[in-house]
Order: structure tokens, then sequence, then C-alpha cells
């Protein structure tokens, strides 16, 4: 194990750039993890489920750290012109947070983010459980469209998430 | 050219260390760019979005593509409906999603994110058409302000963040 005690460091062989200070290191990733969902349209029901494609088996690397996942899921009002749904985000067993989506002939995709602290080193689920306010009535169905096109048609959609796990050392 | 090997650095009178093994990750090349040409009302066919595109090239071929964009969206007539498929390398087909509602006027975030196609340039971006002559999507602007109906100007932004992830 070798170790450099400096203030910066030249990162560029071109001479005419300035060093590079090492606090400005100090915000780095250190795990990254990232997922696509193309299995289509995902019915849900009056119970909580979690979301395919919306949630990861994560472990993370350091227990200091901060784990940011980033979320982009698309979704439809199906059955009922208002759509209403419940969303709850967590991570290793904690809820982060609650929300609805839901609006009158709602087409959409959304990209949601969520900053948490790591709970350690060992693995948990991160992500989000979701239901509908009634099965396959006034239902909000991800990763599916109701008008395409022109005329009414379910496309199938992709969803993504990344997961970022960063420290922010003497930032 | 000299390289130094070590495995970790560590600014003079602080006590972390930075491992150099956490500094794989790292954004390469940046770009963006702000729309404020006004409203778009698409056609029923599809068509690049104005603002909601770029030609692109990647410093890199092993790189990882990060595309955001924020725009507003509204409508003329109450229930707007617009398809979407957004693309990479020209014609590479990333997702599709519609954008609809009842009276819809709101700004929404949109994070894409892809492998590089290579070191060549080609286009990142939304083609977009209506639903038809009815229902029809505003983009860019709005349809109610200030307590009248008026259209504003609205800003779109691009911010592709082209990075190497860690390995």
């Amino acid at each position: 194990m070798s170790t450099l005690i400096t203030d910066r460091i030249l990162l560029d062989p071109r001479t005419d750039l300035a060093p590079t200070p090492l606090t400005e290191l100090g915000y780095r990733v250190v795990k990254q993890t990232r997922a696509n969902y193309d299995g289509g349209q995902w019915n849900p029901d009056t119970n909580y489920n979690w979301v395919p494609g919306m949630f990861n088996d994560y472990t993370p690397l350091l227990a200091n750290s901060r784990i940011r996942m980033t979320l982009m899921i698309p979704y439809v009002g199906l059955n009922a012109a208002h759509g209403i749904s419940h969303w709850i985000f967590y991570a290793n067993g904690v809820e982060q947070g609650r929300h609805g989506v839901s609006g009158e002939h709602v087409e959409d995709q959304r990209t949601y983010v969520w900053d948490v602290a790591s709970w350690g080193t060992s693995s948990a689920r991160i992500g989000y459980q979701m239901r509908a306010y009634a099965n396959d009535n006034h239902e909000i169905r991800p990763y599916t469209t109701r008008y395409w096109d022109g005329g009414g048609s379910q496309q199938n959609c992709r969803g993504q998430y990344v997961i970022e796990e960063y420290l922010a050392q003497g930032v | 050219m000299t390289t130094l090997r070590v495995d970790n650095l560590q600014q003079q009178n602080r006590e972390y260390l930075l491992p150099v093994s956490q500094l794989q990750q790292r954004v390469i090349k940046e770009y963006r760019q702000t729309y404020q040409n006004g409203s778009w009302d698409p056609s029923d066919s599809y068509a690049w979005a104005p603002g909601l595109w770029v030609d692109y090239q990647p410093a890199s071929a092993s790189s990882r593509i990060r595309c955001t964009m924020t725009f507003n969206f509204s409508h003329t007539n109450g229930h707007a409906i617009a398809s979407c498929v957004f693309y990479s390398n020209g014609s590479t087909e990333q997702g599709r999603h519609s954008i609809a509602g009842q009276s819809p006027e709101y700004r929404h975030v949109y994070v894409w994110e892809f492998a590089s196609w290579g070191t060549g340039k080609a286009r990142i971006g939304y083609q977009i058409r209506r639903h038809g002559g009815s229902n029809i999507p505003r983009f860019f602007g709005t349809h109610h302000w200030d307590g009248v109906g008026s259209n504003q100007t609205g800003t779109s932004q691009i911010l592709i963040e082209e990075y190497l992830p860690i390995s």
C-alpha cells in the first residue's frame, strides 16, 4: 500500500494547465449499478408490491457514503379517465417518503431522484412499492401507453434506474 | 510521459485517504444548451422536437452518456396527447412514452442514460408527434397565465454528461 501526500496533482500532461487540488477530487462515485426494464406493462392491484424494474437488492460499498437512486418510469391512467396510484420509496426497509401519481387522462414518464444515507455494507432492497387506487379501475399502470400515433394503442415503454453511491469528503 | 503508480492520495494536513481506485468514474465531456424560441405545436408526423436534440460526438467509445432534459408541457384545447420516442446514435430507439393529460401545464425532467455508440457524431434526442387535429399538445409554452389565457415562452434545457463508469 503506497500513499502520496500532496496538495495537488497534474492530471494532464500539458504543462500550461494548473494542477488539480486534491480537495476537488473529494466528491467521487465509489460504486454504481443500473438496469433497464423492458418487460412491458405491469398491472398493479390494491396491495403494495415492488414495482418490477424499480428496485434493487443493493450492497453498499461503504457505511459512510450516500446513495442516490435515479428512476425513470413511464405510466398511464387506464380503465377510467381519472387514474390514481400510491407510491412509497424504501431503503433498507425504511420508508423514505410517499406520494401519489394521479390525474385526468394522465400519460407520462417521470424521473424521480432519491438520496439516502448508506445503511452499512449488507444487502438490502432500495426502490418503489406502489398500489392502484382500485383494481383495474382508476388505475395508473406502469410501462405502457393508452393513446399512440393518433389511435388507442398500448406500447411497451422502457423503465430505467441508476444507483450512484458516493463520498463527498472535504467538499 | 511519466506514470506514477500509487494506491492512495492524501491531502496535506487532512486525515482521510483518497484511494485512486475510487476515481474511476469521472465526467470526461459535458454539453448543454438552452432553447427559448417559443412554443411548439407538433404535427401528425414524427419530427425532431426543437431544442430537444443535439448532434453529439462522444469523447470515448467506452463511456456512458447521461442526457437530462427539462421542458414545459401544456395544451391548446383540454385533453392533450403527444407520442414521444427518444433516440441515440441517430436512429437507435432508447424508449418511447406518451405525455398526456387533461388541461396539463407543468415542467418535467427526463433523464436518459445509455452506452456510447463510438466516437462519430450522431443525434440524441426526442422525436414527437401529436395525437391528431384535436387533443393538441403544446410544448415549451403555457395555456393559462396570470389569471387569463396567455402563451408564455418557456425555457428548455439539455445537459449531457459523458462519463467513464466504474469497471
